[in-house]
């Protein structure tokens, strides 16, 4: 072993004094955060608000459907008509999740049918007969996280990568698609048995979990290109490629 | 230990300086440090149930550390051809001019050597991997890691030199 290599290796731990810089714990405990599993507790106490959410959302739904006819009928009968939830998504997921969490929804008989018929005035007739503030808001709690979540993935769909390969992302795909399992059991769950305290709390945690998840890959997408951007003098078009989620 | 927060933030309390000199010194560069510093302790938290012996832990996260560390170098090493002469390595070894200045100083002339030979010098001298370990991890052949070891050692000489006769 030659002299310097003695020297250094006698004195290997003494070598240096640089500390990282709090970020990176950060970054370490953000990645490390479980994942949502879905623990199942039956309740009965929301069986209204599931229906309730479900119904609603099949008529908000039905009611974007840019079908003229149906439109019309709806004005000729004066239904009352679903105030717009979209002031702000963040706004809107907030109020969702306070009342969803703290008032319980007016059970009726429509309720306990299911589904909504599938003919659009009783559509609009059951949704309106239901129509209250905590109707509109449980339903908008679906449909809010799923915009934001569709944005993010049209976000990440868009953005050139450089460097690595589609199978680096290969985690961050099944996480996607547990949490795709678990709310599709979560819902499954709801429908059949009803809503608890509980199963609000999981359905938004599921949606929590995966827009964070979009947020660390669009975060590890942009650390990766900026890094080869700095090591490179110019990007390869050739093996840039795209994700599909 | 496994998915304990807690027990994650003294473990990274207890390893995370020593580690970042690793990482720092191989990449010369803070920033990149950080970023690798990070993925290999999520990669060894994830690993965690892998290790059967948890008094081994410090050596198994240095071998993640330094892994994570050649795994960014192959991507981006670049290896400025150098002719050696034997008579130069004869000098390299004379009157132990590493000495002269203090460790902290040596490790700054460390972070600070060219690209390529920085990280062959770092797995050679202080991570004692042998010639042929890394040339097979970095896919260069054994004689180019000699020479640019060799390159490396001579850079630091001629650089303390500057250094000592500029400031006494």
């Amino acid at each position: 072993m030659d002299e310097l290599k003695k020297y250094l290796q006698n004195h290997r731990d003494q070598l240096g004094d640089d500390a990282p810089s709090p970020k990176v714990w950060t970054g370490i405990s953000a990645s490390l955060e479980p994942a949502a599993t879905p623990v199942f507790r039956i309740g009965y106490r929301w069986a209204a608000a599931a229906i309730l959410l479900l119904m609603a959302g099949s008529a908000i739904w039905y009611w974007n459907q840019p079908t003229q006819p149906a439109q019309e009928l709806v004005k000729e009968i004066k239904q009352p008509v679903l105030p717009t939830v979209t002031p702000s998504l963040v706004d809107t997921i907030e109020r969702t999740i306070t009342a969803a969490l703290t008032k319980p929804a007016v059970k009726s008989k429509n309720m306990q049918r299911g589904f909504p018929a599938a003919t659009p005035i009783t559509t609009i007739h059951t949704v309106s007969e239901l129509s209250n503030n905590d109707l509109v808001k449980m339903a908008s709690l679906e449909s809010s996280f799923t915009q934001v979540i569709n944005l993010q993935k049209a976000r990440i769909s868009t953005t050139p990568l450089y460097a690595e390969s589609p199978s680096y992302f290969k985690d961050f795909k099944l996480q996607m698609q547990q949490m795709e399992k678990d709310e599709k059991q979560i819902k499954n769950f709801i429908s059949k048995n009803g809503m608890s305290d509980e199963l609000l709390d999981q359905l938004i945690n599921v949606y929590q979990q995966k827009l964070n998840m979009l947020k660390q890959l669009q975060n590890e997408m942009q650390k990766l290109n900026t890094r080869y951007k700095q090591n490179r003098e110019s990007v390869d078009t050739a093996k840039t490629y795209f994700l599909n989620l | 230990m496994k998915g304990n927060a807690l027990a994650q933030g003294q473990l990274y309390e207890l390893y995370s300086k020593a580690m970042f000199q690793i990482c720092i010194r191989m990449t010369g560069n803070r920033e990149q440090a950080e970023d690798l510093l990070q993925d290999a302790f999520i990669q060894a938290f994830k690993k965690l149930d892998q290790l059967k012996e948890p008094l081994q832990f410090g050596g198994w996260l240095r071998r993640i550390v330094v892994n994570e560390c050649i795994r960014h170098s192959k991507k981006q090493i670049r290896l400025e051809p150098w002719e050696e002469h034997l008579e130069e390595r004869a000098e390299e070894e004379g009157m132990g001019w590493w000495k002269t200045m203090s460790l902290d100083q040596l490790h700054q002339q460390i972070k600070a050597l060219p690209d390529g030979c920085r990280e062959i010098f770092n797995l050679y001298a202080i991570e004692d991997l042998s010639h042929k370990a890394i040339a097979e991890q970095l896919g260069i052949s054994e004689s180019t890691s000699k020479s640019q070891y060799h390159r490396a050692k001579q850079l630091l000489r001629t650089r303390i030199n500057t250094a000592i006769q500029i400031h006494g």
